[in-house]
């Protein structure tokens, strides 16, 4: 077991290795760089460009080097836990990482608990319950779910409040409590904002736990197992819960820990619409701006957190999975 | 010609500007929190932070004090909005029409008979947002010690690169300029003016290597490029990072603008400047409240949804229009009109220094340029294009501006195919190819090749609509749509025969921004070679221009070096004349207002007011006036 944690763990330096090159290597292939891309965001508000900034940044910050002496250096920064400067924020990255990772954390992890909390039940039902009024009416539902893009879907419920309401739900927190500290009052607050985020993730994500749920423990259910367990008098629900449940979520476990990465990555577009003051919009404008470091660091970031999440999965999946465990043994 | 300014509800607030302001016999008053805190000895009485002689504005409507002005940002690198809202606080200040310059920050100014040396008188008493005198070492600094510093990229406004600014007292600033520049005032007052008196010494000298010996160290230590981006950051009216700063303007910054903090919030200044009429201390307003969005989608919801006070950032175009005007009564705002300061939705240049002779020599011809003008039916266009808005026009400063010429502005704009066929067989280019393209005198059908933008889809749809009219004359257009990079790097090398660009310099940017009146500029692009004459004599590409051309650049020289205004706008009419008999472009149309939205409780909200990067909308208004009704 030890040895299988260990062998994962160095590969996963190698990979962290490779990974950083490619994004450093992907940020850098659209022509200009972060000054252009300023430059460009002041022109289109109507600013003049101020092409005499731009030279003397582009010196300064050491633009003008060629590409692997910048990604070399960015590297051995790296390595001594320096992650960099952000042009377009003015700050350093780690900073701006600490200030947005916790809202962005609270966020996905309300969104993906509420998340499996409907679509596990929900799927077991649809098995046990096949072809019933529920089964058909939660597949129609899923699938809705699972074809409307969540941008689109946090679109309708933002129309629909302004229309019912006629206010405008954005953001995570009222502009009185925006820059406040936590309270009984910003919670709520809170509250009355997230709900939509958390809704337009849940259900954009619940239709696929669904339906492999559901396949996999119909596959479960007609096995002699459960047939014997069933003749021998065994309680149904209990049966149900302890065996074939456990097997039919081998593969969702499998995925787990691509959870992790979506902390920053998996509402986009959703937190671009509803202004949601998390990582994925700094993440959009890095890329849009060509903040090497920023986008840089947060491409890596999620790109530990995926290979992390796969660690994470596999010693869930040994957990879980009996066979598993014996080949790590062998 | 009406006169559209003629309705600015604000005009009168900045006639009476100058005035100075009367001693006040009971005294003045101030807004309710900062009473409280005067009465809790928290704050010095309001006479005493006020400047001995403060700045008297006459509001349309006298206010009332208290509440917040919400707006938005668009994403980290809006501080143009701040600039424009907050932080419009200038030496001396545009007046609201665009026509001229007013007091602001100054209280008057002396200019030397050749335009070299201003003089300028500060206001007694004129104090920071954290209570410490202003004075004349504040903008020595500002303007000696970093502007024209070439480690400062933050904004540098370019009439005072090369000057050198002196204190003899306090009280007083002389800007001595390397050359004449009779414009020099409406450049101090431009958007990049307030760089000048945005800058506290005690505050940002820390930033500076001359006052603080650990300045570079400190700026490279956290990861900055040296301390000239530091200052940028912290005191530059480029990027509002720093709260911390004090500051002259209206309302204080409370948190810094970095693209997290959302909103970004200010709260009014104790110790600004001016006052009403009836002595109140201005701003109305307390507080300023900008949430920031990441897409400008967002800021039009907000703004049907009534959660938006005042603004055009972001939202003023046609497509939006109809959205604003149907929610108006729920959303209980309405819509206010701004006016573009651009004189022309399109100027269609042909390349008079173009390389190939027989189509160099053709578009020299004024009247092939009269023919092709005849040939447009410019009213179809501002029917299908502009949904029936707006009047033909050329390139000539807008009816508004006080260099308005209505025979520059509107020659030759009649549709008349007949006159213009009759022109060009006069001129003898009767031969035709079989689809009935004129043919230069070598054989080669005149087919005119543009290329234009495809991010500014305007252009496009107006020129094929030109290139249609054009077909009746037999002159083929070839409209073509290229990547903007590479129309601008065919036009910066002279490769291009048309080019076509929007109308700037329509209003008070005229004599600073000359472009289609004369080669002067880059944008210049119907003669870059003549331009260089004019902004880089010792270019290689310089070709010597026509005599009249010639007189041309040589008055509007004389207009840099004018002594006083009426000599100088006296200057750029005569140039203008040269504009009128050259017509070296063709103009489609004025175009129509732009709008902005503003809340049914603010008052005092500008009508009409000119839009233009340079004069910073809607600042030169006084922003210190708008209050929320209760």
């Amino acid at each position: 077991m030890l040895q299988f944690i260990a062998n994962r763990i160095l590969t996963m330096i190698c990979m962290t290795l490779v990974l950083s090159f490619v994004c450093f290597f992907i940020i850098q292939l659209p022509p200009g760089d972060v000054i252009s891309a300023y430059a460009a965001e002041l022109a289109a508000a109507g600013d003049s460009s101020g092409g005499q900034m731009e030279e003397m940044l582009r010196e300064r910050y050491g633009l003008n080097q060629p590409f692997i002496v910048q990604y070399l250096k960015w590297l051995r920064n790296l390595l001594v836990g320096d992650l960099g400067y952000s042009f377009n924020l003015s700050k350093p990255v780690s900073e701006i990482i600490e200030s947005r990772i916790g809202i962005s954390l609270l966020v996905e992890m309300l969104a993906i608990t509420v998340l499996w909390a409907i679509a596990v039940p929900i799927g077991i039902y649809s098995a046990v319950r096949r072809y019933s009024v529920g089964d058909m009416f939660a597949t129609v539902f899923g699938f809705i779910g699972l074809a409307v893009p969540n941008f689109l879907l946090a679109l309708l419920i933002m129309y629909l409040v302004y229309v019912f309401t006629g206010t405008a739900v954005e953001g995570l927190f009222s502009a009185e409590y925006a820059n406040a500290r936590w309270s009984l009052g910003r919670i709520l607050d809170f509250l009355s904002h997230v709900w939509i985020p958390v809704v337009v993730i849940a259900t954009g994500g619940a239709a696929p736990i669904i339906r492999v749920l559901r396949a996999n423990l119909l596959d479960e259910l007609n096995k002699p197992y459960v047939v014997t367990a069933r003749a021998k008098g065994m309680k149904e629900s209990r049966l149900i819960m302890r065996y074939p449940v456990r097997v039919a979520m081998i593969p969702l476990v499998a995925t787990v820990g691509w959870v992790l990465p979506t902390i920053i990555s998996s509402s986009i577009v959703t937190a671009i619409v509803l202004n949601l003051p998390t990582l994925s919009p700094i993440l959009l404008r890095s890329l849009l701006s060509q903040d090497m470091h920023l986008a840089g660091a947060l491409i890596l970031f999620m790109g530990i957190l995926t290979l992390v999440g796969t660690l994470v999965s596999d010693l869930l999946l040994a957990w879980i999975d009996p066979r598993i465990r014996t080949g790590m043994a062998t | 010609m009406t006169k559209h300014i003629g309705r600015l509800c604000l005009s009168t607030a900045v006639l009476a500007l100058a005035a100075g302001a009367p001693a006040l016999a009971n005294g003045y008053n101030q807004a309710p929190m900062l009473a409280a805190k005067v009465d809790a000895g928290e704050l010095p009485p309001v006479e005493d932070r006020l400047p001995a002689e403060p700045l008297q504005l006459e509001a349309p409507e006298v206010g009332t004090y208290g509440g917040t002005w919400r707006s938005t940002l668009k994403g980290n690198n809006d501080e143009g909005w701040i600039r424009r809202s907050a932080n419009y606080e200038p030496l001396v200040s545009y007046t609201f029409n665009w026509d001229g310059v007013v007091p602001n920050i100054a209280k008057s100014w002396e200019v030397n008979d050749n335009a070299t040396e201003f003089t300028f008188h500060l206001r007694e008493g004129h104090k920071w947002s954290d209570g410490t005198p202003f004075t004349a070492d504040d903008v020595v600094f500002a303007i000696n010690d970093v502007i024209n510093s070439d480690s400062f990229p933050g904004e540098r406004p370019p009439a005072l690169l090369g000057a050198v600014a002196t204190a003899p007292d306090p009280q007083t600033v002389v800007i001595t300029l390397p050359a004449p520049h009779s414009l020099f005032l409406e450049e101090l007052a431009s958007v990049a003016g307030p760089q000048v008196v945005h800058m506290q010494k005690a505050f940002c000298s820390q930033y500076h290597p001359d006052y603080n010996p650990d300045a570079e160290k400190n700026a490279t230590d956290a990861g900055l490029s040296g301390w000239g981006e530091a200052m940028m950051l912290n005191c530059g009216v480029r990027r509002n990072r720093n709260a911390d700063r004090p500051t002259l303007a209206a309302w204080i910054q409370q948190v810094d603008y970095d693209g997290i903090n959302t909103p970004v919030t200010f709260v009014r200044n104790p110790y600004y400047f001016k006052v009403d009429q009836e002595g109140n201390q201005l701003p109305y307003i307390d507080n300023l409240s900008m949430t920031q969005v990441e897409d400008a989608n967002s800021i039009v919801l907000m703004g049907i949804a009534g959660e938006l006070d005042f603004t055009n950032r972001h939202i003023d175009n046609v497509a939006n229009k109809p959205v604003f005007f149907d929610n108006q009564e729920k959303g209980d705002y309405h819509i206010y009109d701004t006016i573009v300061a651009d004189m022309n939705t399109a100027i269609i240049q042909l390349n008079l220094n173009y390389d190939d002779d027989g189509f160099r020599e053709l578009f020299q011809n004024k009247d092939f340029r009269i023919a092709l003008s005849h040939g447009i039916d410019r009213q179809e266009i501002i029917d299908v294009v502009y949904a029936g808005l707006g009047e033909p026009y050329q390139a000539a400063p807008r009816p508004e501006s006080p260099f308005y010429d209505e025979e520059l502005a509107k020659q030759y704009t009649e549709w008349d195919p007949d006159l213009a066929n009759q022109m060009l067989d006069d001129i003898g280019l009767t031969e035709r190819n079989g689809d009935g393209i004129r043919l230069l005198p070598d054989g080669r059908p005149i087919s005119i090749r543009i290329d234009t933008t495809t991010d500014l889809g305007t252009y496009l749809d107006i020129l094929e609509l030109v290139a249609l009219h054009w077909e009746e004359i037999g002159i083929d257009l070839d409209v073509r749509k290229a990547e903007r990079s590479y129309v601008y790097e065919q036009k910066d090398n002279n490769q291009h025969m048309a080019h076509v660009w929007k109308g700037d310099g329509g209003l008070g940017d005229a004599m600073l921004d000359s472009r289609y009146y004369l080669p002067m500029h880059d944008e210049s692009a119907f003669a870059l070679r003549w331009a260089m004459n004019w902004k880089d004599p010792n270019n290689a590409t310089r070709q010597d221009p026509p005599e009249e051309v010639a007189r041309q650049l040589d008055l509007y020289k004389q207009m840099f070096e004018a002594a006083d205004t009426e000599t100088r706008d006296d200057l750029f009419r005569q140039v203008l004349d040269i504009t009128k008999d050259q017509f070296y472009t063709i103009g489609v149309s004025l175009p129509p207002k732009s709008y902005g939205i503003a809340s049914n409780s603010m008052g005092n909200i500008p009508e009409n007011q000119p839009h233009a990067w340079i004069y910073p909308n809607p600042g030169p208004m006084n922003t210190s006036l708008l209050f929320k009704r209760q």
